[in-house]
């Protein structure tokens, strides 16, 4: 058996550099095809990774009057941590708002001489509602709305950003969908591509596959050059694929880190799962590409 | 032993290539089968490797019958048949030796065993001399007895052998009969197929003659007579 690979894999690499132009073109096919899926992919990441990130900045805030009593307050607060969607709530008072306004504004003399000639602190004590997903918030103001404590809310900020989430979500998806149907079209033609290549090379060594047949090598023993070849080719296009993808990565990663802020780097997102980045791309590539010469060699034998 | 019960055989295109054969052939026996072009000759002979299957009948091959032979067991039935076909030839970019590996190769054999069988199968054909040679460095002649080297590789119980001394002169012809003798000696079954009467009246061998795919005459010791 092990005899059996080192001739296959010569038969492969023998193959490969004798038809070097129709391996070049093969190769690059398959590496476009290969390229626009992970595209699509890394697409699709930073896509939910900018949905998720403006989720995170998505809450209500809720302002009291100043009369509020700590008691109302604390009410309020209770009232607010049993509706369901709620997922976590912050409460500033008067003193730290102040504390905050004061840090803010450091910088800023003019500001900070004009608050200290007020003779009280004007700034009102908050609660920032944070909801689960994006989802929860209408019914979560529905419900406070509804309440006796909406009584003690001088002023509501709700920082929806749903407008902007949806734009988002459908630029991503319009984004998504396009690039399926790119790489459905390279899939394609590399399927066209790929089983044309094999069957040029079955067709020129039809002599051999015919002795072969003849003296009773199994149908595996047949196949397996020509499928090896095809393995070949996709692993080929699968460094060259991968190598481009971590140029472009190392390229792009500044400015997508530096567009979340810090938050989120695409490289280390991709270094983080390598291994099944790897995974998926030799094995889609492998699996096209066997998948198209097994047609060829099969509808060969058939004859 | 090769068995033919009732066998016909209709191609796709509707032309009846063989109508009704019956005939056995004995183990280590040396059988010619002879007729006119298009009789059905061929037909029979890829019959026999299941390249063809018959259209009606069963053919038995060593109590196997492969009338209806799965595609997965044919490589099976192959390592028991050698065949030495018209359009059978030799690879051009592999010399005498690695052709005859080849065929070794293919079916998985280690290098070991290729080392051995192929010089023994070079001394049987009587080309030792020439095992670096390539195809084209070779007589029409020697050619063929490589084409034989090849059919034997898996010491098949039998050997097919189609118009073998096809575009020989006699005299090379005659020798490459004497192989086919020689190897028949040494425990094989030879079936041979040929048009030429000269040969098979040499022979005195049985002959089977075929006209219009069906048995015309099976003499024991037989003379070709059209
Ligand atoms: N694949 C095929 N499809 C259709 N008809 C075929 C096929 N092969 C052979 N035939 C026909 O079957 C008949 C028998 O052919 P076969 O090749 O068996 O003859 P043969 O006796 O070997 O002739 P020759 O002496 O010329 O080799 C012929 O009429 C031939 O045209
Ligand atoms: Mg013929």
């Amino acid at each position: 058996m092990f005899v059996g690979i080192i001739r296959t894999i010569r038969f492969a690499v023998q193959n490969f550099s004798r038809n070097l132009w129709l391996s070049v073109i093969t190769v690059f096919l398959l590496v476009l095809t290969t390229m626009s899926m992970t595209l699509v992919g890394t697409l699709n990441i930073i896509g939910q990774q900018v949905i998720h990130t403006i989720q995170d900045k998505v809450s209500i805030d809720l302002y009291f009057y100043d009369s509020v009593s700590e008691k109302d307050i604390i009410d309020t607060q209770n009232f607010l941590q049993s509706l369901s969607g709620v997922a976590d709530l912050v409460y500033v008072s008067k003193d730290q708002a102040l504390e905050q306004f004061k840090e803010k504004h450091a910088d800023d003399p003019e500001i900070l001489s004009s608050l200290s000639e007020m003779e009280e602190n004007v700034l009102p004590a908050s609660l920032t509602v944070r909801a689960r997903s994006i989802d929860d918030y209408p019914h979560i103001i529905r419900a406070f709305q509804a309440s006796p404590y909406s009584e003690f809310i001088d002023r509501t900020d709700y920082s929806d950003n749903r407008a902007i989430i949806n734009r988002v979500t459908t630029l991503t998806h319009k984004a998504y969908d396009i690039g399926l149907g790119v790489s459905l079209i390279f899939i394609i033609i590399s399927i066209v591509v790929i089983f044309n290549t094999i069957r040029i090379t079955i067709y020129s060594h039809r002599e051999e596959v015919g002795i072969m047949k003849l003296v009773g090598a199994t149908n595996w023993f047949v196949r397996a050059p020509f499928v090896l070849e095809s393995v070949l080719l996709a692993v080929i296009a699968s460094v060259i694929t991968l190598s481009l993808f971590y140029v472009l990565l190392y390229g792009s990663d500044p400015t997508i880190t530096a567009f979340f802020e810090g938050q989120f780097s695409i490289l280390h997102y991709c270094t983080e799962h390598i291994w099944r980045i790897v995974a998926i791309e030799f094995g889609g590539a492998i699996l096209l590409s066997v998948a198209s010469s097994m047609i060829a060699i099969t509808r060969y034998l058939k004859k | 032993m090769i068995t033919f019960e009732h066998v016909s055989k209709l191609y796709e295109d509707g032309t009846v290539a063989a109508a009704d054969l019956n005939f056995t052939i004995e183990p280590g026996e040396f059988i010619s089968i002879v007729g006119h072009s298009g009789a059905g000759k061929t037909t029979i002979a890829r019959m026999i490797i299941a390249e063809e299957k018959p259209s009606e009948g069963r053919i038995i091959i060593g109590g196997w019958d492969i009338s209806a032979i799965k595609r997965s067991e044919i490589p099976v039935l192959r390592r028991q048949i050698g065949v030495v076909f018209q359009d059978f030839k030799l690879l051009k970019k592999k010399t005498v030796e690695e052709n005859i590996a080849f065929a070794l190769e293919v079916c998985g054999a280690k290098r070991k065993k290729i080392r051995k069988i192929v010089p023994q199968l070079l001394r049987i054909v009587g080309l030792e001399e020439k095992a670096d040679k390539f195809p084209n460095q070779l007589s029409g002649g020697e050619q063929q007895r490589v084409v034989i080297a090849r059919a034997l590789v898996h010491r098949p119980k039998i050997l097919v052998a189609d118009e073998p001394t096809g575009n020989l002169d006699t005299i090379t012809a005659h020798e490459i009969t004497d192989l086919l003798l020689k190897i028949n000696q040494l425990g094989t079954t030879v079936v041979l197929v040929t048009h030429n009467p000269e040969i098979v009246n040499r022979l005195r061998k049985r002959v089977i003659t075929v006209d219009h795919g069906a048995v015309s005459s099976n003499k024991k010791t037989g003379k070709y007579t059209l």
